[in-house]
């Protein structure tokens, strides 16, 4: 990677820092991005003006509204899984399940795009939303498929999250071996999900389908939704 | 290079950045060439903001060979500004404002499955109202808020709703024909607003409006509700207008930038600006 303008790599590690930490005061920022106050000011300022930034009435800077708009035309630019949206959409319908489409991207799994089922609004995962690779039927099917390296740490996100290094390895040869993932209540108590990696040319993850609902609904997934998963995956796999 | 110029300049790469933002906003995904035309800035030194976005991880490489779209991070900065979005926080200003100018009491409700619960109440001088407190919930079918619920969710939803029987509560209304709650959740999606009249609490009347986020849906209902001489006939304290102008202003502090809206989200086409 070639190293970006320095003004920009400020400017990011700024929005970076109210992604994680929410808003915070300008001297907050200038000392946890490490700069001088005049420098942090005259940065917030440069956000503000092009409205990446905007001031809470509180004194504090926040990430500004114009995320949201931006962040749908990320996701509507995705158009290498244009047909994912009606692939989703047939998935939820045919299982009754929230059906999402998930990348990997450093270390963990961002979810895409979704089709809601019938059921409950869960919310375990949204557009723009990531797990680590180690929770979650769509996680374990990408990093069942991707290299040591881009495994990314673990996180422990309910008791039954699988965070043992041989456990994960384990879960990682059996997902290969039979070409799906299953995830009980590693995301969230009482929320299972079914998933299905799809792989580019060198048998590497690209992308996963899975399916997820309430763990009473999904105790006999495996059979009852794998079908449709099945003709999901094949209809979007790159391959 | 002085410090003077120094920041001058990192202000005007912030600007060219925000420049290829907001193309890349309007255009999915564009070639070099283009974005070049669309931000008047040579390829040169445009490559050179690109390289820079890209490894950011605000831009990245389009599905197509030599075009750029915005990138992946973006849904993931997208996703916190909307997590932490707190409609009651953002309806509060909105909420007293009306209870200032009407002395009504002012209610913000939201929908969970087939009823509409009550989040935020701004307390008026005449009744109070045992029926909606904070926390309780109301059948979609009974009282202005939940009726702008029911009637501005998708048809789908409001079909598994409807033939769901409400989930009633021992002290609910009863359930009107499907027909009736049919063609008033029609009504109230045609004129984007909905009057109750006495049907929660006999001699109580409301009037309720829809508050949307950024794309347009539907994500909670305003309502003003008082003793029915304040509410509806000649000397009301409120009128349609209030309630439907303080759900707008909710729904702008929440990023929605187009008209009002009712059922299906609007598609909001923004023109990109020139120069």
């Amino acid at each position: 990677m070639v190293e970006p303008i320095k003004s920009l790599a400020k400017a990011h590690a700024v929005i970076e820092l109210l992604r994680v930490h929410g808003a915070r005061t300008p001297s907050e920022i200038a000392d946890l991005i490490n700069v001088p106050r005049s420098s942090a000011y005259r940065l917030i300022e440069g956000l503000r003006a092009v409205d990446l930034v905007a001031p809470l009435p509180d004194g504090r800077i926040d990430l500004s509204q114009r995320w949201l708009r931006l962040a749908d035309a990320s996701r509507a630019a995705r158009d290498d899984w244009k047909a994912a949206r009606s692939v989703l959409a047939r998935l939820a319908a045919e299982t009754g399940l929230t059906a999402y489409l998930a990348v990997p991207r450093t270390g963990s799994a961002v979810c895409v795009d979704w089709a809601r089922g019938r059921g409950v609004e869960l919310l375990i995962l949204r557009p723009g939303g990531a797990l680590a690779l180690n929770a979650g039927a769509a996680s374990r099917a990408l990093r069942a498929h991707l290299p040591d390296e881009e495994h990314g740490d673990a996180v422990a996100y309910t008791p039954f999250t699988l965070t043992d290094p041989s456990a994960l390895a384990d879960d990682g040869a059996a997902i290969r071996a039979r070409g799906y993932s299953l995830a009980a209540e590693d995301v969230t108590v009482g929320i299972t999900s079914l998933g299905m990696p799809l792989l580019g040319h060198r048998g590497e993850a690209v992308a996963s389908l899975s399916v997820g609902g309430l763990s009473a609904d999904m105790r006999d997934a495996a059979e009852t939704a794998l079908p449709s998963l099945q003709r999901a995956a094949s209809a979007l796999s790159p391959r | 290079m002085t410090e003077m110029t120094s920041s001058a300049t990192g202000l005007d790469t912030l600007r060219k950045a925000d420049a290829v933002l907001r193309a890349l906003e309007h255009h999915s995904d564009l070639a070099v060439a283009e974005l070049s035309a669309l931000v008047d800035e040579p390829v040169s030194s445009l490559y050179r903001i690109l390289t820079s976005l890209t490894a950011l991880g605000w831009v990245e490489p389009g599905g197509r060979r030599g075009r750029y779209r915005l990138g992946l991070d973006i849904m993931r900065i997208g996703y916190a500004v909307e997590d932490r979005l707190s409609i009651r926080a953002h309806a509060l200003p909105t909420l007293g404002d009306l209870h200032a100018r009407t002395g009504l009491t002012v209610y913000l409700c939201v929908r969970r499955f087939t009823r509409s619960v009550c989040i935020e109440r701004v307390e008026g001088r005449d009744v109070r109202s045992l029926a909606t407190m904070i926390g309780s919930s109301t059948p979609l079918f009974a009282g202005a808020a939940p009726r702008v619920l029911l009637a501005t969710l998708a048809d789908a939803d409001r079909d598994q709703v409807i033939e769901s029987g409400f989930r009633l509560d021992p002290n609910d209304p009863p359930v009107p024909h499907d027909l009736a709650i049919r063609n008033d959740a029609e009504a109230v999606r045609r004129q984007g607003y909905a009057v109750s009249d006495g049907d929660v609490t006999p001699g109580v009347a409301a009037i309720g409006a829809p508050v949307c986020d950024h794309r347009g849906d539907v994500v909670a209902a305003i309502s003003v509700s008082g003793l029915r001489p304040a509410v509806l006939g000649p000397d009301a304290a409120v009128d349609v207008a209030t309630v439907v102008d303080g759900a707008a202003a909710i729904s702008a502090s929440l990023g929605f930038l187009g008209p009002s809206v009712s059922g299906a989200p609007l598609a909001a086409e923004e023109e990109f600006p020139r120069g």
